[in-house]
């Protein structure tokens, strides 16, 4: 009987015993989360990404060959939902290095990228391109600044991002061409910010003011980030300065908006930010109707010992240039180390509220990737109001941009040093995890 | 009293004693040889007095069988069953492996046997020996956006345990273990951006929980056993090395490597194995040596999904960032995120066996065969 028991006990446990793990029972990770590591020999850089309807994505970086001297071209991924790679291609010169800055889907269903061409050491011009979704090139124009003459100038141009208005281009960034002004006490005019406004055709925009308001900017340092053009024709520019700023008496740097009329006028400076800090912007994105169409912009605010934290701030979607503009301006509790790489991006996820993706170098000679997320209130959110995340390793790593897969994951893009942590390759990194920026399915 | 005269005391007492015990043997045997002339003289009463203590002292086992088998055979005819019982009872005893055989014995001893078992209940076993894994993938987790080439090799661990055998029959055991062991595997994948290599080494140790139904040969020196069941496992300790090797198209190589990483958290710690094994049992005397094969095959996934990417919770140097989600640095460092898989395992050990005879009287007899074979020979109908 104590056998038939027994037998009776094994029995039970046999079901228990033979459910074997594998594809049947097992979810497979590489759908929900991964880290993946583009490039081959050589150094890459990750700078953007676009999420296409089909839920794969197109990374932009660059990448150049290992050893001294090798030059670096635009390298362009187009990855599957699983982060594997579909095609890629490299453009570029064969003897001057190019990097690469933003990628955006355009409204015929192609893609356009801006970034720079080093000419010399010291002057970089402007590269865009339009390809379409299979990497083949549609078009490209190397863009330096032209001078009031039209003679193309010495300056050395740093393209921060291009944006499709509707009928062709308009590119932001700064330039240190920044023509004859009268000097301003305690002030260096050392960059002017860029409003590059193209033809479909990638040509420049000549009609009305635009060839001179290419550069615009005070006795100051100036750079425009994000472009946005509005219905009525005219456009919004958002940047950082450290012009002198209304009633502030101290230079800083703080953030900078204006709008451009239809016919290229530069008009309405404002200023955002705290005399005692330097606000610097990293990135700005229109905000869904859902959550009232704000900008939202993100950035790092550097304090007096050069500390960074981030910053996120809320615009009305119509502009006054007034102090009644900013719906909130929150600098989140975080403190992101000095040294900093200055670069935030952030998106407006599905759940509500804004990712936002920063650099930290909390640890000395290690900086990382930061993630948080704000609500629509720019509040810290529940899930991250502890703690940050943070993503990266050994060796220094740096941001690219943050965006929402179809399925409502985050996705990150950017660079990290792989390999040996001081001295290893740096690889186009893409990190995709879920909704609360884990690597959990 | 002189030390002289306490030493010759001393050598005739030892003396004494040892002519005495071999007088014992020596009166035994020839006991031992009375009796049985008594026996086959038709003489049964006499023979437990002529044997007297003999059986429990001063015969050697094979003498102690026969002196025993006299006494049965004598209280059959004398028609003391108890007696006869007690009598093959001690038989057993004293030789547990005893099996009577019409071939060598009377058919009413065979008949008597079939009411005593000297089966062990319990049989303990201890066991030493080798292993090897074999990794078994579920799920390709890497860094690497391009199909890459991964490849394993055997890497020896060794097991060290024992457990106790319940002994349903003869020849059917239901057993179980506890196991110590070491498990280790290598894997090397190539092709990493480019001509890059990652090397692993897993190491790991394990308690082993195997319960398993075995079938065994009973009777001669070498003894054939079998058996399948299942285990459970517990990992107790992960390491893993890491040599991540950047190879450069000139051929110059950048290594990167560390000590071992403990990575017990990203890993399930309790696995269910089922197993299959054989082996040889080699009798020593009472006892056994043995020799046994076994593969155990994992069937739980061992990476625990949600680690897998993360360091050890507080071993991160960095002050901001959450601390039991901090991305662990062999991401990047050296190309890793562990594939989820099972771990099958072949060992092969060597053991010793001492079962635990208990000689005793069956519940019920199986003498049917036997009572069918007496009443052939008595000339009686078979059905």
């Amino acid at each position: 009987m104590r056998v038939l028991k027994f037998l009776i006990f094994l029995s039970c446990l046999v079901p228990i015993m033979t459910g074997c793990d594998g594809p049947a029972n097992v979810q497979d990770p590489n759908n929900s989360f991964f880290t993946k590591f583009y490039g081959l020999d050589g150094n890459q850089t990750g700078d953007d990404m676009v999420v296409l309807a089909d839920g794969t994505f197109v990374l932009f970086g660059t990448t150049a060959p290992s050893g001294q001297g090798q030059i670096s071209q635009w390298y362009f991924v187009r990855v599957d939902p699983r982060g594997m790679v579909l095609s890629e291609r490299k453009f570029g010169s064969p003897s001057l290095n190019e990097t690469a800055s933003d990628i955006e889907l355009t409204s015929d269903g192609n893609l356009v990228a801006v970034g720079n061409v080093y000419k010399t050491a010291s002057d970089r011009d402007i590269r865009i391109m339009t390809l379409r979704l299979d990497l083949s090139p549609i078009d490209s124009a190397v863009l330096p600044v032209l001078d009031n003459t039209g003679v193309v100038t010495s300056g050395d141009e740093e393209a921060q991002t291009v944006t499709e208005t509707t009928d062709g281009f308009i590119i932001s960034g700064s330039t240190t061409y920044v023509g004859a002004k009268p000097p301003v006490a305690g002030y260096t005019d050392t960059r002017d910010g860029l409003n590059i406004r193209l033809n479909k055709n990638l040509t420049r925009y000549s009609t009305g003011g635009w060839l001179l308001t290419q550069t615009y900017g005070k006795y100051s340092d100036d750079i425009t980030v994000r472009i946005y053009q509005l219905p009525n024709g005219s456009f919004y520019v958002f940047g950082h300065s450290d012009a002198q700023a209304p009633n502030q008496t101290a230079k800083n740097y703080n953030y900078w908006y204006y709008s451009i009329s239809a016919s290229g006028v530069p008009t309405n400076d404002s200023y955002l930010g705290n005399q005692a800090t330097n606000e610097k912007l990293g990135a700005v994105v229109l905000a869904p109707p859902q959550a009232g169409s704000y900008y939202i912009l993100s950035g790092i605010v550097f304090n007096q010992s050069g500390d960074g934290g981030i910053s996120i701030v809320a615009l009305k979607n119509t502009l006054q240039f007034a102090p009644s503009d900013p719906f909130f301006l929150e600098s989140l509790s975080v403190n992101l180390g000095s040294g900093l790489v200055e670069a935030t991006s952030v998106v407006p996820s599905a759940l509500g509220g804004y990712y936002v993706l920063s650099n930290e170098n909390s640890t000395v000679n290690n900086q990382n990737w930061l993630l948080t997320k704000v609500g629509n209130d720019g509040k810290l959110s529940p899930n991250f109001s502890s703690y940050p995340l943070v993503f990266g390793g050994e060796g220094p790593d740096g941001i690219g941009a943050i965006r929402e897969s179809l399925d409502g994951r985050i996705v990150m893009i950017g660079t990290m040093r792989t390999g040996k942590p001081d001295a290893g390759e740096t690889k186009m990194t893409l990190v995709k995890v879920n909704s609360d920026g884990k690597f959990e399915n | 009293m002189s030390r002289t005269l306490r030493i010759v005391i001393a050598g005739l007492l030892f003396v004494s004693c040892t002519f005495r015990v071999l007088a014992q043997d020596v009166d035994c045997s020839q006991a031992l040889a009375q009796a049985e002339d008594e026996f086959t003289a038709g003489h049964f009463y006499a023979i437990p007095t002529i044997l007297g203590k003999c059986p429990e002292q001063g015969l050697s086992q094979e003498q102690t069988v026969r002196a025993y088998l006299l006494l049965c055979q004598a209280y059959l005819i004398l028609d003391n069953p108890i007696a006869a019982d007690d009598s093959y009872l001690r038989l057993l005893k004293a030789d547990p492996e005893y099996v009577a055989s019409e071939d060598k014995d009377p058919i009413d001893i065979v008949y008597l046997s079939k009411k005593f078992t000297a089966r062990p209940v319990f049989t303990p076993h201890a066991r030493l020996g080798l292993n090897t894994s074999l990794f078994r993938s579920i799920y390709a987790v890497s860094t690497e956006p391009y199909d890459i080439s991964t490849s394993g090799s055997p890497s020896i661990g060794i097991q060290l345990g024992g457990g106790v055998d319940w002994n349903i029959s003869d020849n059917i055991s239901l057993c179980g273990e506890i196991n110590f062991s070491t498990k280790s595997y290598k894997r090397e994948s190539t092709g990493i951006a480019g001509l890059d290599k990652q090397n692993i080494t897993g190491s790991q140790t394990w308690f082993d929980f195997p319960l398993y139904v075995k079938w065994a040969k009973d009777a001669g020196n070498i003894r054939p056993f079998g058996y399948a069941g299942f285990a459970f496992n517990y990992l107790l300790s992960a390491k893993n090395e890491f040599i991540y090797t950047d190879i450069k198209p000139a051929g110059s190589q950048l290594v990167a490597e560390g000590p071992n990483e403990n990575v017990t958290f990203q890993r399930n710690q309790l696995n269910r194995s089922f197993l299959l094994g054989g082996g040889v049992k080699l009798k020593k005397g009472r006892d056994f040596w043995y020799v046994d094969l076994r593969y155990m095959a994992g069937m739980s996934n061992l990476t625990n999904v949600d680690k897998t990417y993360y360091a050890q919770p507080g071993t991160s140097k960095n002050p901001i960032g959450n601390p039991d989600y901090i991305m662990s640095s062999n991401v990047t460092k050296y190309h890793y995120v562990g594939d989820l898989y099972r771990l099958d395992n072949i060992s092969l050990s060597v053991g010793f066996i001492h079962p635990l005879y208990d000689p005793r009287k069956v519940r019920k007899a199986r003498t049917r065969s036997v009572s069918r074979e007496i009443r052939k020979k008595e000339g009686g109908s078979v059905k």
